[in-house]
């Protein structure tokens, strides 16, 4: 049985997190001992978990036109997103991490403006998929912890976080379905697919509550920028827009 | 030979006021625990030649003052010296054998401990001196202590436990001693009582940090209450870290190992090394490494003298031995982080073969020797290499070092 490439990525995706989930919980208990209510040493490293929203921008006019012939609305490129992240302290202030992060979005649709010759309507799926792999540079407004002697390191409860960083966004445009050929009217069955890799940028905000030595609460916002010239089956329109803001609660598991 | 006694008088008593531990401390005697007789040597050492293990006996001095005792140290069958503390607080001000300086004994608010600090100038070397004095829950007295010296740390540990009256004890020690009742033994499980962190803090604020690390390490004891809150709660208070880390490890035993920190010693001035040592006598001195000796000149070592047993055969301190006893005392128990340890790795190096590095990996600061000396520097008989060396039967806290496994040619 062949699943339709994007159930298989999908499941690609699921499979990656689950992955690093587990890797996490197997990782945490053989690094991080911990007393009441400190670590023995300072963190080496935390690795981050998060679900959230991703607001997809979708300003270009690839959506403008989709929006308007098809029954979505801008939102439907809105998803889900997950993420993991790795990052290492360079200095008592300042992260820097290694992000990735998941966002697909699947929403049936029609044309607004045709039916099939048997008053059917002429359906559609659009996928909108968004994965940025990014480096980040994290600036902690409060100092991640306190080291007591040589084999305490107490978390600070509260720490709220700014950053920036840069790196590169894959994406994949997919709509499959049937179609209605403007020039003839005719509807065909058909999928039409962009995808690519294209530099990415984003700006973010959070803060990260301590609920144990070893564990905190990660809340944040970002903005991502992107742009991405369309591949082969989409023709003449603008770079597509893969801007977006995404707001994501998660674990992060300091080892 | 009534050795600080004659001092008293040439001293200059400094009327400064009691710690104010001191002013809070219970009536009865700091000292009532330690009354009797000890000897930090092994046991199966006083078993076999019980009449020349060095024994401090400790009598109170009622007709001084409650806060005096005398200490008559016998060897061999000798009662080869006399000191007395005075744990009021009081800074006494000595000149003795080429060292002046000041000396100061405090007990702790609750009673159970005795501080010891000294701060002298021996032949132009700046010295002082720090100790604890306590009880373990076993009753033993376990002796805390560091000299420092030309930037140089050291830090000493011994654990003394009780022993018959020797035969040699003068009548009038021997007197006192057997008029000793039950509360004598009361009074010493009531000192050998679980600590707090209150009295550690205390500890730290009136001897060096150092001492205080190393007694923690050897008492073993964990702080159930020792929490992030009380971390910081101490850091703020400027509590050394030397200390707080200790307090860390005996409450977490699962997560770090220790070990005995055999061999590593402040080396003696060459200065001073000059002339093969005899040993002339041997005292229980409060003020400095527990025992002292001398040389064939009659020069003192002070304030070295603690380590000048290594490299010569075993006499000396630490492991070392005196007419085949060791003193009982050893170097203090350090931190090894077995996550440290854990990255020993190997090498093959053309022309070395094979070596390995990071073996042993110590997270304390200045205390954190490791064996540089491949064992005891002994000469005879009985000195020790790991933690039992100082005598203790039961309550050695901690994980004494393991033996090194070792390598030898085939027959």
């Amino acid at each position: 049985m062949k699943y339709p490439s994007s159930q298989v990525s999908a499941r690609q995706g699921k499979r990656a997190l689950m992955a690093a989930f587990m890797a996490c919980v197997a990782a945490t208990p053989a690094r991080a001992q911990h007393g009441n209510g400190y670590l023995f040493t300072a963190p080496d490293a935390r690795i981050t978990l998060r679900g959230g929203y991703a607001l997809a921008t979708a300003g270009s006019d690839l959506f403008s036109f989709a929006t308007d012939e098809l029954t979505l609305k801008k939102r439907d490129f809105s998803a889900l997103t997950g993420g993991i992240e790795l990052a290492v302290p360079i200095s008592s202030r300042f992260d820097i991490s290694l992000d990735a992060a998941y966002s697909r979005s699947s929403k049936g649709s029609e044309f607004r403006h045709f039916i099939d010759n048997n008053d059917r309507p002429i359906e559609q799926t659009t996928v909108f998929e968004r994965t940025p792999v990014m480096v980040n540079l994290r600036y902690n407004l409060a100092p991640t912890g306190r080291s007591i002697g040589k084999l305490a390191w107490i978390p600070t409860t509260f720490v709220p976080y700014v950053g920036a960083g840069a790196g590169f966004m894959w994406y994949r445009f997919n709509q499959q379905g049937d179609f209605v050929n403007f020039a003839n009217n005719n509807v065909f069955h058909s999928e039409l697919n962009s995808s690519n890799w294209t530099s990415a940028a984003q700006a973010i905000g959070g803060v990260e509550i301590s609920l144990t030595p070893i564990m905190a609460l990660t809340t944040d916002a970002r903005y991502l920028f992107a742009r991405s010239q369309l591949s082969g089956d989409f023709g003449g329109f603008d770079k597509i827009d893969l801007s977006g803001v995404s707001a994501t609660i998660g674990l992060t598991f300091r080892l | 030979m009534f050795k600080f006694s004659g001092h008293i008088a040439a001293a200059l008593l400094l009327m400064t006021p009691a710690l104010a531990t001191a002013q809070q401390a219970p009536a009865r005697s700091a000292w009532e625990g330690w009354i009797g007789c000890w000897s930090a040597a092994p046991n199966d050492a006083l078993i076999a030649a019980p009449n020349n293990a060095p024994v401090v006996c400790i009598t109170p001095a009622a007709d001084v003052g409650p806060d005096f005792v005398d200490l008559t140290t016998i060897v061999a069958g000798k009662a080869v010296a006399s000191d007395h503390i005075d744990a009021s607080g009081r800074e006494w001000a000595y000149d003795s054998k080429g060292c002046t300086g000041t000396q100061r004994a405090t007990r702790s608010a609750d009673g159970r401990r005795v501080y010891l600090k000294s701060s002298s100038s021996c032949n132009g070397i700046p010295t002082t001196t720090s100790a604890v004095l306590s009880m373990t829950s076993a009753g033993e007295w376990l002796d805390v202590r560091s000299v420092t010296a030309g930037g140089g740390e050291n830090v000493r540990t011994a654990r003394y436990h009780e022993v018959t009256v020797p035969i040699a004890v003068p009548k009038d020690i021997a007197d006192v001693l057997a008029a000793r009742d039950a509360s004598a033994q009361a009074a010493r499980s009531a000192a050998g009582a679980p600590i707090n962190i209150d009295a550690v803090t205390e500890a730290a604020r009136t001897v060096d940090a150092g001492v205080v690390e190393a007694w923690l390490l050897e008492r073993g004891q964990a702080f159930p209450t020792l929490d992030a809150r009380a971390l910081v709660a101490l850091s703020d208070a400027g509590l050394s870290p030397r200390v707080t880390d200790a307090m860390i490890a005996v409450s977490n035993p699962t997560a770090f190992a220790f070990a005995r920190a055999e061999g590593a010693v402040a080396p003696l001035p060459t200065g001073n090394r000059t002339g093969q040592v005899i040993i002339a006598t041997m005292e229980y001195d409060p003020w400095r490494y527990g025992y002292y000796n001398y040389d064939r000149y009659g020069y003192l070592y002070a304030p070295y003298n603690y380590g000048s047993g290594y490299g010569y055969g075993g006499y000396g301190y630490g492991s070392g031995n005196y007419g085949g006893y060791s003193t009982g005392y050893s170097a203090p128990i350090i931190i090894v982080n077995p996550s440290t340890a854990a990255d020993a790795h190997g090498k093959l190096i053309k022309g070395r073969g094979y070596t390995q590095q990071g073996t042993t990996s110590t997270s304390g600061g200045s205390t954190g020797y490791v064996n540089t000396q491949g064992g005891s520097s002994s000469s005879s008989g009985s000195s020790t290499s790991s933690g039992s060396s100082a005598g203790s039967a039961s309550t050695a806290p901690a994980q004494p070092a393991t033996e090194s496994r070792t390598a030898k040619p085939r027959p």
